[in-house]
């Protein structure tokens, strides 16, 4: 049976880990927005030649499997003279992986929002850094919102396969507390529930967001 | 040159004009060379059916959709291209082109507020974003338009809790407080509700009769007869009829425009009847 | 060696990998529908005995790792008398887990039958039970092909996760020759392309039939 006492000396291991998978997530995440950032602009206001290189990349990122990708950039890198340290693997693909999700998402809220919005801030002479960041991203947020968080709960639950190139988050520390209390099913469902948690208060945080912003649009 | 020259040569430096005004959109030429003269003060309304390239053509006058071929001159000043052209158009700077933007009003049929932000603040954008001014002032001078145009009890409101009559008048307040020399009015009552159309109007009409300096685009021909000093009738990208406001609407002279602007008076006539 | 000479070479394990990434992808994609359609009962009950159950599944599902619903799964089949069976693991893994999405996919888009039809069959005496047969679940069914298709995808990139359990996919195979041959950018190279080779063809297909194809993003590993 399950020793109480066993599992309560591997939280404060469990928690690390956990810990460590919010930081790299976040971090994931930041780089996928900002990827995703220039990929939509690439695609939104680049030549005709970079909307189509973008769109074949996001393409073949859509097909590539996020283990091979990590894979990829473990083992091949090194052999062409770049050495990255696990995590560093770890974070550049969760952030190369979801950036043209991203990139999608905005490029779609971008769309839905109305020609007439841009017709009188350029009308009014405003130029698009201007206008971009005061009047149209703001509308953009409650559409985005919904969307960005289904990325952000999916990035946190993929950051689990960096466990697979030793990068030392929580289900690297799941098998650490494994080693130590052979109690492999207890602890993964622990550390799922873990999961579960973190998932669910993101979701109805973002919620509670979503119910804020928008209170006044029309 | 005595007083009234010199004050007739100032309006006419001061004028707005466009000369030859072309443009293709795909495989339709929506505009086929178009003049405009607008004096300062002057209100002229374009009328004529709807695809004649109306809406098209103002959008070109301020430049927010270039035109392939023809000159704006605002007070003698080239929009859009470099005065240093021969017979190449060379584009001004995106920077000036907005800096001339500012100085033209425009007020859409679809109002377009900025659904985020309250009245005051949608007025008080440009004059902070592209003006340079301060908040405070900015404010105050918002407070002030909204209230020119009536809606001095819903300044901090957010537009979707304004009927479209009221976005409308939120809208010109926006043009309006930027000061600027010219306002385009692209057929600001049509997306609105018939009961909500006549306080947009009376708005207009109390701006024409403050002397501002407007061109309208609109269905309204009665409100057009009322308001307009001249009255431009396009069909196909074309202007066919042109002159004083009365005389096009009630007496055209041109076979098109009489077609057109019979529909209007037989129901004038049909109205006065009972 | 060149590129095009170690690809030949490892060829024969390399596609054996593939077939059975395919095998496994098919296997839990037929198990997702079944269970898939079964979720979307519960969710339809008016008991709440029968539909909250079916919404934790849902939540639970789509709120893990597939790499611990993997392992669960793993260290629970011996505890029935199934242990020793990776691929059933795998399969039964990567199935749950697709089949909450798919449910959800199904919900969705239960919306486009609409009220009226479903008063129009009970006005002439169709059961429900037919009403759903009939009526409901095609049109159900047809609506959902594109997001389903892209669930397909989405699932295919899932079955590199069984490598993790030693089932030979085309990942684990693609790591057993580079154990061998040491080869890594060739190898992986080739099992990047492989993936791309079965996913890109369905991608299109999915775009043709008018889904963005990024609707659905990750959280599948």
């Amino acid at each position: 049976m399950i020793d109480l006492d066993l599992i309560v000396s591997v939280l404060p291991v469990l928690a690390a880990g956990l810990f460590k998978t919010v930081w790299l997530s976040l971090l994931g995440a930041i780089l996928a927005l900002g990827g995703g950032i220039l990929i939509a602009t690439g695609i939104e206001r680049g030549p005709h030649w970079l909307r189509r290189t973008l769109s074949a990349w996001t393409l073949v990122t859509l097909s590539l499997p996020l283990l091979v990708l990590l894979y990829l950039l473990f083992f091949v890198l090194p052999e062409y003279g770049l050495t990255l340290s696990p995590t560093t693997v770890g974070v550049a693909g969760l952030g190369l992986y979801y950036a043209p999700y991203v990139s999608q998402l905005l490029l779609g809220a971008l769309s839905a929002i109305t020609p007439g919005q841009f017709e009188a801030c350029r009308a009014m002479g405003m130029a698009p850094w201007r206008y971009m960041p005061r009047l149209i991203v703001p509308q953009m947020l409650p559409l985005l919102l919904p969307s960005m968080t289904g990325l952000m709960i999916g990035l946190i639950k993929d950051s689990a396969l960096l466990s697979i190139i030793a990068v030392h988050e929580f289900m690297h520390a799941a098998k650490a507390a494994i080693s130590q209390t052979y109690a492999p099913l207890e602890i993964y469902l622990i550390v799922a529930l873990a999961y579960w948690l973190l998932t669910s208060l993101i979701d109805s945080l973002m919620r509670r967001l979503e119910r804020r912003m928008t209170r006044h649009s029309t | 040159m005595c007083a009234t020259e010199q004050a007739a040569d100032d309006r006419h430096r001061y004028a707005f004009r466009a000369r030859n005004i072309r443009k293709t959109l795909g495989d339709n030429e929506i505009l086929r060379g178009i003049d405009l003269d607008v004096e300062p003060g002057e209100v002229v309304c374009i009328l004529g059916p709807s695809g004649s390239g109306k809406s098209t053509l103002l959008r070109c006058l301020n430049w927010l959709s270039p035109p392939d071929d023809g000159e704006v001159r605002m007070g003698g000043e080239l929009i859009g291209l470099s005065a240093a052209t021969n017979h190449r158009r060379v584009k001004l700077p995106d920077s000036q082109i907005r800096r001339q933007r500012s100085r033209i009003g425009m007020v859409f049929q679809s109002f377009n507020l900025w659904p985020h932000l309250t009245a005051r603040q949608n007025v008080m954008e440009g004059l902070i974003s592209v003006q340079g001014m301060r908040r405070d002032e900015a404010a105050k001078r918002a407070e002030e338009e909204l209230i020119r145009v009536g809606l001095g009890n819903r300044i901090d409101v957010w537009p979707s809790s304004l009927s479209g009559g009221q976005q409308q008048r939120v809208a010109i307040a926006r043009a309006l407080a930027m000061r600027p020399e010219l306002m385009l009015l692209d057929e600001p009552t049509s997306a609105l509700d018939p009961e909500l159309v006549g306080e947009v109007l009376e708005v207009i009409q109390s701006l024409a009769a403050q002397d501002t300096t407007m061109i309208i685009v609109t269905h309204e021909i009665q409100f057009a007869a009322d308001v307009a000093d001249t009255v431009l009738f396009m069909d196909e990208g074309l202007v066919v009829e042109r002159g004083d406001a009365r005389q096009v609407i009630h007496a055209p002279e041109h076979p098109r425009s009489a077609r057109f602007f019979k529909r209007f008076t037989d129901t004038q006539t049909v109205s006065r009847q009972d | 060696m060149s590129f095009i000479q170690i690809l030949v070479a490892n060829l024969p394990p390399l596609l054996e990998g593939m077939g059975m990434t395919l095998l496994l992808t098919l296997a839990a994609t037929l198990l997702s529908w079944v269970v898939g359609l079964a979720t979307l009962a519960t969710q339809l009950s008016d008991s709440p005995f029968i539909r909250i159950p079916g919404r934790l599944y849902i939540s639970l599902m789509r709120g893990t790792p597939a790499l611990i619903q993997l392992f669960v799964i793993f260290f629970t089949l011996p505890l029935i008398g199934l242990g020793g069976l990776p691929m059933l693991a795998a399969i039964l893994a990567l199935g749950l887990n697709s089949a909450a999405y798919v449910a959800e996919i199904l919900r969705a888009n239960t919306r486009v039958v609409g009220i009226g039809q479903i008063e129009a069959a009970r006005a002439i005496g169709l059961s429900p039970f037919r009403t759903w047969t009939r009526i409901r679940l095609p049109q159900l069914l047809r609506a959902s092909l594109p997001a389903l298709i892209n669930e397909f995808t989405i699932l295919l990139k899932t079955t590199p996760l069984a490598s993790v359990v030693a089932v030979t996919e085309l990942t684990y195979a693609g790591q057993l020759v580079i154990a061998r041959t040491f080869e890594s950018t060739t190898i992986l190279l080739a099992t990047a392309a492989g993936y791309l080779l079965i996913a890109l063809p369905i991608l299109l297909l999915a775009q043709r039939l008018g889904l963005s194809a990024f609707k659905q993003a990750g959280g599948r590993a």
